[in-house]
Parts: structure tokens; sequence; C-alpha cells
């Protein structure tokens, strides 16, 4: 009698003797081996170890996996709990009977846990699978999910993305490469491998996973092309590549994915056209194509998915045009600008649509669903397509930073559920029509740098909701009009940088929750508005560059301002109480008419950043309370009348000052001692006073290409703007 | 007693306590009533031949053994141990923990060991069935697959091809 005599019940007793781990090589002793331990209990290699939620992650389970024979499992997690003393809350959940066990790569049973080095943190201790995924999963075909995702936080992730460097993290999670035998697990539907450090390309072999339902490999350093055997799977759900280093063309793929819902490709290198495929998946609803560098025009069809809500496809170069489509010929009559619209195609079907709805279909039952549109920062030109108008359920839409020109349509006011319009930094013109006042739900409207021009809409207080109104860099004239009192939730308002008049009305000074108050670089006249004090939530307040008189009133600032600039305005008197503004970092009252001295002021404005008082008229001695200015780093006094020395401690506390300048007043003294302790310096700035003496060794060096002002420094490096100037640009962006 | 015959008709009488070691029998006696009366026929069993001139414990190391005399034999030898625990799952058996004269008395040409455990299969007796599944087990315990064919004698029946493939799928388990 020989071994293989034996009735297969009984070999299977033989086999659950050996370590089961080491069983499975025996398969291929022979073909009743290979019956044998292909059958029950061995066949049961195979399942899913759920080892509690993440909470960082809502929504995703950490997940580990084991192969282990059935018989071994239950007493095997039960050592996984106690040895690894996981906390019962992170277990809780589930009960051993939910938990199957799947070792991949164990060499034996009792170090199988050492080969899976747990991350420990605390009371949140949590399993990751670390370091190489094991080619053996392939072996694994009945699994139907894998989830190797990784529960690092976002904030992680953010800075190894940000960073693009190589931050470590092996040893936390799983590595690469991707094992092509992984495109053995034929049955899976579900495969996660987010968050990990593959570092490689995907196989060619992942075509071969049929029924995936649900892929998810974002975050994992994939590089490489998509593979265009994705093709093959026809059964995705939810198609998930973001955040990773992918390049090449996207394959046209998508022509059989009639179930995919979403579509994440955001945040790689990936190039060439969008393929037309995509406009075959019916069940779309969210397109994430952005930051990638996707060229040529949005295929039409994307736009009459039915489903679709979300279409993301910032910074990208995609343009307007289509290279086959034919001009359009505007229907709306107030197209007829002479600028044809060279939006892309979709806009020929849009255009029928509206063809069929004069033959009696309602336009509401073709409706998209769309309801996020981003194009922007793209290479969009021509007009802004008349077809977005015919997008009604549109919520957020986002063009900004592209080439857009010609006006903006009237019927912008159709769609009434917009709550986010963002066509900043354009080529747009023309007048901001007055149907926008009719988007009432509309809480952020940003047309700031276009060539809009005319007058700011009469009604444009109709826009109730509104939080943030930026108008500025463009052409507008005219007055505030006065239904802006009705903005009452307005926290920021930037209408800089256009060609406003008038005075500035008084019920702007009335929008409680003003935060911003940018009216800067216009042409507003009048004096200051009392009651601005009233604005307690204002942080900043720029009303430079107008023609603003009159003297500052006593009341005329909130407590918590940060910023103020009334620079190049013909304001007279003298300076406000200073001493007030506890919180103030910048103060720019330059190029008035102030006169006077400075105020003393017994508590130190420890905050402020930078003061420019210059171009005034001011006079007197410097106070001694200014030394105090313990954060100052740009301090100009320049062209005034002040007289006297200087305070002898003025630079001791001043740790951080880069800019000094005292030029053209009536200064006298010495000089030297005070500039001893001052190693910040990147400017100083003492001429056409009548200081005497020397300025120290350090500042006499001068780069050869200037020209040597006596009591003028400035060093080599300065090639950025000084803190000032820098302030400046900052305000206007 | 019990009487037993084997399939080549040899009758034994062994006392209940021994007989009943094996489930089987234990059940056929319980369902028959009166154990007396009729032999039990055991026709899965084969060869219940007297080893000449053997003694009721022969040496068993050198001569053919014959199965049901075998069993019968370990049987008497436990006769006396506790009735086993009942079943612990929680606690998976190992090869390791074989009694020496199990050993001793699993110490046959493989023919014979095999034959053993084919009739403590049928028999039902669960710890002779153990101790023999475990001598097997130690037999294969760090061997290759080479090696166990060797041992065994068993023909590799697969193709080079689909040896190939096996072993690639299971590449996980083998010798490194």
């Amino acid at each position: 009698m020989r071994l293989l005599d034996l009735p297969i019940e009984v070999l299977e007793l033989i086999f659950l003797q050996l370590d089961p781990f080491k069983i499975a090589k025996y398969r291929r002793v022979c073909r009743s081996f290979h019956t044998v331990l292909t059958c029950s209990p061995f066949s049961n290699l195979i399942g899913l170890v759920h080892i509690g939620h993440s909470r960082e992650f809502c929504g995703d389970e950490d997940i580990f996996c084991f192969v282990t024979p059935a018989c071994f499992g239950e007493d095997f997690l039960r050592r996984v709990q106690t040895e690894t003393a996981l906390s019962f809350e992170e277990f809780h959940p589930y009960s051993l009977k939910t938990l199957k066990v799947v070792p991949i790569n164990p060499t034996n049973a009792t170090s199988l846990l050492d080969c899976f080095p747990s991350e420990v943190d605390g009371p949140k201790k949590t399993f990751h699978l670390t370091g190489p995924l094991p080619s053996t999963i392939g072996c694994l075909k009945q699994l139907t999910s894998l989830d190797f995702g990784s529960v690092f936080n976002h904030n992680v992730l953010h800075r190894r993305v940000t960073q693009g460097a190589n931050v470590n993290l092996k040893g936390h999670t799983v590595t690469g490469p991707i094992p092509s035998e992984l495109g053995n697990l034929v049955n899976l539907k579900k495969l996660n491998l987010s968050n990990t450090s593959l570092d490689s390309s995907i196989p060619d072999s992942f075509g071969n996973l049929v029924n995936l339902e649900v892929l998810n490999i974002s975050s994992a350093g994939l590089a490489g092309c998509i593979p265009a055997s994705f093709g093959n799977l026809f059964n995705l759900v939810d198609l998930r590549l973001e955040y990773n280093n992918l390049s090449g063309n996207l394959p046209d793929i998508f022509g059989r994915m009639t179930k995919l819902q979403t579509l994440s490709l955001d945040r790689n290198h990936l190039d060439g056209p969008i393929p037309q495929s995509i406009g075959q998946c019916i069940q779309l609803t969210a397109l994430y194509c952005d930051q990638n560098r996707f060229s040529g025009p949005i295929p039409e069809s994307i736009f009459r998915l039915p489903l679709l809500q979300r279409v993301k496809f910032e910074r990208n170069s995609i343009i307007s045009e289509s290279p086959q489509a034919t001009p359009i010929v505007p229907l709306d009559s107030e197209c007829i600008t002479g600028i044809t619209s060279r939006f892309p195609s979709v806009s020929v079907d849009l255009q029928s649509l509206k063809c069929n709805q004069l033959e009696g279909a309602s336009i509401h039952d073709e409706a998209s669903l769309l309801m996020t549109l981003d194009l922007s920062r793209n290479q969009l030109s021509g007009r802004l397509p008349n077809y977005v108008t015919s997008l009604t359920n549109l919520e957020y839409l986002n063009l900004k930073q592209n080439n857009l020109q010609g006006p903006l349509p009237t019927e912008i006011g159709r769609l009434s559920k917009l709550g986010s319009l963002y066509l900043e930094r354009n080529e747009l013109c023309g007048v901001i029509p007055d149907s926008i006042t009719a988007l009432a739900n509309l809480t952020h409207l940003w047309l700031q740098n276009n060539k809009l021009s005319g007058r700011m809409p009469t009604e444009i207080g109709r826009l109730t909701s509104l939080v943030e109104l930026n108008l500025s860099h463009n052409q507008l004239c005219g007055e505030i009009p006065d239904s802006v009192r009705s903005l009452c939730h307005l926290g920021g308002l930037d209408l800089s940088h256009n060609q406003l008049t008038g005075e500035i009305p008084p019920c702007v000074f009335m929008l409680s929750r003003v935060e911003l108050l940018l009216l800067h670089n216009n042409s507003f006249v009048g004096s200051l508005h009392p009651d601005i004090g009233a604005l307690t939530n204002l942080r900043k307040l720029d009303l430079s560059h107008n023609q603003l008189t009159g003297t500052v009133p006593e009341s005329f600032l909130p407590q918590g301002l940060g910023e103020l600039k009334l620079n190049h305005n013909q304001l007279s008197g003298p300076l406000p109480k200073i001493s007030k503004w506890k919180s103030i970092r910048t103060l720019h009252l330059d190029h008035n008419q102030f006169s006077g001295q400075i105020p003393t002021h017994t508590s130190g404005l420890e905050y402020l950043q930078s003061l420019n008082l210059s171009h005034n008229q001011l006079s007197g001695p410097l106070p001694a309370s200014m030394s105090r200015y313990q954060s100052i780093e740009g301090l100009d006094l320049s062209n005034n009348s002040f007289s006297g020395t200087l305070p002898c401690e003025l630079l001791k506390n001043m740790t951080r000052i880069k800019k000094l300048d005292l030029s053209n007043n009536q200064f006298s003294g010495l000089v030297h001692d005070m500039l001893d302790t001052c190693s910040t310096l990147d400017l100083l700035d003492l001429s056409g006073n009548h200081f005497e003496g020397d300025l120290p060794e350090r500042f006499r060096k001068q780069s050869a290409d200037r020209p040597v002002i006596p009591f003028r420094w400035e060093a080599e490096t300065e090639t950025q703007p000084s803190v000032i100037g820098s302030e400046m640009s900052k305000l206007s962006e | 007693m019990v009487r037993i015959t084997s399939s080549d008709s040899q009758e034994f009488s062994v006392s209940q306590d021994i007989a009943c070691q094996s489930q089987l029998i234990k059940n056929m006696i319980e369902d028959v009533g009166d154990a007396d009366e009729q032999p039990i026929p055991l026709p899965n069993v084969a060869g219940a031949i007297l080893q000449k001139g053997g003694s009721c414990f022969p040496s068993i190391s050198n001569a053919p053994k014959l199965t049901l005399f075998a069993v019968i034999e370990y049987a008497t030898m436990h006769k006396d141990d506790p009735p086993s625990a009942p079943e612990t799952d929680a606690k998976p058996s190992t090869s390791e923990d074989i009694e020496d004269r199990d050993k001793q008395f699993l110490n046959v040409d493989q023919g014979t060991l095999f034959e053993i455990i084919l009739a403590a299969n049928y028999l039902d007796m669960k710890s002779l069935l153990d101790v023999g599944c475990k001598t097997v087990a130690n037999m294969i315990k760090g061997k290759t697959v080479e090696e166990v064919r060797a041992l065994f004698n068993i023909v590799n029946d697969f193709t080079p091809e689909e040896e190939e493939q096996i072993r690639k799928e299971n590449e996980w388990c083998e010798d490194r």
C-alpha cells in the first residue's frame, strides 16, 4: 500500500498536522497532492482581516491581510488581538467571525507578527503591512478585495506631495514595485493601494482584473503610463489614480467603462488630448483631471453625460478650439458682436439643444446635472462659452486664468444656483450685465484682472448672499452704488485698481462683517467717514492712491485693524493717535499733507512691522517711545521736517529692522553709536540731514555700480524690493 | 468479549473495552445490542493472520504486520488510557507529541503504516488515526518536494509547464 492509496480525507488529516504555512509547496508533488491541498480546508487560505477603523480617514477601513488555513484562523486572530494589545475600541466593531486570516509571505507561524511590523503610535495603534508587496500575493486567486491603503493623514501626504521629495515613508507603508502577479487576482472587485510608496508603474497585467469595481492607487508614487490594458476593466465604478507621477498620454480606454462613476486623474503629469471615449461613461458623475498637462479641447461628448456633476480641469493646457469644429453661428442676437464664439464644438450641441427647445422639447429635461465646472488655469480663448449658461444646475463655475475674451453673457443670470463664480484673470471686457444680480445664491464673485468697463450694476445689492466681491483691476468707472448697503454678509470687498469716482458712500462703512476693504487706486474724493470705527471685524483697510482730503477723524480706526494704508491721498492735519491701534502691523500714511509731531505714546506698538510716514510735513523730534517698536522691519520717515537728535535708544530694540530711511529731514547729532547694533539692516539712508561723524565701518562699503551718497548705504544683496515695496506688491495681488 | 471478523474471515475475540476504542464498533454494539451473539464483520480491514509463533505482543519491528491484529494490539496497549478530553480546538495539535510506545509501535514499513492508518480511519479510532497521521507528517516535515516524491515513491504526474505554474503560484511557501 502506498501513501496515495489513502483516502483524501486521511491525506488531509496528515497535512493538517504540518505547519500550515509550509504545506502549499507540496501542491506540486503530484496531482493527488494538488487536489488535496487546493480543497477545503486548504482552499480557505484566503481572506481579509479587518482590523479597526481609522478615524482620520473617515470611511476608510484599516485592513490587514493574512493567508492561513481556516483551522488556524480564529486562534491566530486571537493572538493578533492579544499579542499586539490593540485597543479593544479599535476592534470592537468586528466580531471574530467576521475576521478572516490571510498571511501573505510568512516564514513561519510564530514569527508571523514579526514579518509585519505594526506601526505603534500610542493608544491608536494600528496595523499596516509594510515593506514590499510580495509577488506571491498573486496566488490568492480567490480574493475579492484587497486593501493596503494606509491611513496616513492628509498632512503627511500633503507634505510629501508638496515637497516632491523623498520623504522616507518606508517602514510605514507598503512599498513597490507592484508585482505583476497582482494581475492574477481575477476575482478582485476592490483593490486599494492608496497612500503607499509603490514608486513603480502599473503592470499591464492589471488589465486582467476584469471584475474590478473599485481601483484606488492614489498617492502611491506611481510612475510611467496608464496601461492600455485598463480598457478591459469595464466593471469599474470608481477609478482613482490621483496624486501620482503618471505621465504620457491617457489611453483611449473608457469605451467599455459604462459603469464608471468617478474618475480621478488629478495631480499627475498626464499629457496629450482627453480621450473621446470618456464620453461613453454614461454613469460618470465626477471627472477630476486637474493639475495635469492635458491639451486640446474637452471632447464635446463629456458635456452630454447625463449624470455628470463635477468636472475639474484646473491647471492644464485645455484650449477652446476643437480643430475639426466649424465656427459656430451664434444664436443669440447679442452674441453677434463680431466675435465668433470659438468655444468647443460642445456649443454646437447645446445650440442644437436650443433648437430642439424651439421645436417643443423642454430644455429642462435635457438640462445637465453639472454642478461643478472647473476649467481654470488653462488656455481657453475666445468668448465665454454661451453653453455655460445652459448648465442651469451649476453651483461652482471656475474659469479663471484663461484667455477668455468678450463680454459676460447676459444669460449668466440663468445660473440661479450658482454659488461661486470665478472668472478672474481673463480678458473679459464690456459691462457687467445687470442680470448677474439675479444670482441670489452667489457667495463668491471674482471678476478681477479683466478689462471690464462701465459702471457697477446699480442693483448689485440684490446679491445678498455675497461673502466676497472682487472687481479689482478692471476699468470700472462711476460711483459705488448705494445698494451695496444690502450686502450684509460681505466679508471682503475689493474694488481696487479701477477708475471709480465720487465719494465712498457711507453705507460701505456699515457693512458690519467686512474684514477686507480695499478701495485703493481709484479716484475717490471726499473725506474719511467717521463711522469706520464701527467696523469691528475690519482687518485690512486700503484707501491709498485716491484723492481723499480732510483729516483723520478721532474715532476713525477700529481696534482690531492690522493694516491701514492711506498713502498717496491729500489728507492733512495732525497724525491720528497711533497708540490706540494696538494690533496694527502695517501703517502707511506717506505722501499726504500730515503735519505736526509724532505723538508720544506710552504703550508700545509691539506688532508694528512697517511704518511709512514719508513725504508729509511732519516736524519736531522723534519721541523716545518709538524705540519700543520691537517688531519693526521697515521704518520710513523721509522727506519731512523732523529735527533734533535721534533718541539714543531708538534702534536698541529694533532687532528685525531691515530698512531705515530718515533721509531729507533736519536731523542732527552723531550717528555712530546707535548704529553699532544694527546687523539686520539692508538699507540705511540718513542722507540729506545734518548728521555728524561717519557711518560705521560695515556701512561704508558700497557696490561699485551705485553712486556714493553720504550717509546712505544699501546691502549688496538688495535685489529684492524693500520691505515696504513688497508689502505693496502683496496687497495688489 | 466481542467477536470481530476481518475481511479474510479471521475471527478475533477482544474485550469490550478494547473493541470500543473503535467508534465504529462501539456504535455497532450499541445498535445490535448483545455483542456476544454474532461476530462483527469488518469487511474493509484486511489480513488478520497471526504471525507464526507470534505472541500476543510480538516484536513488531521486523515482521510483516497484520492490520487488524496490530490495531487490536494498539487498542490493548491503550485500554487504560483516560478517556480523551473533550476536543479542544483552540489548541492545535502538533506532530511533535507522540508517545514513545506509539513511536515504537508504528515503526513499521510504509505499507503497514498506511494499512494501519486506513484501518484506524475505517474503525474510527481517533487516537490511532491521529498518531498515524502524525507519523506520516513527521516523515514529510522538512522535506523538499523532490524528497517527498522519493520517500513515498510518488511519480510526478505533472507536465513541466504545469509544475512550473504551480511552483510559481506557491513560491511564497517554497524553501529559499
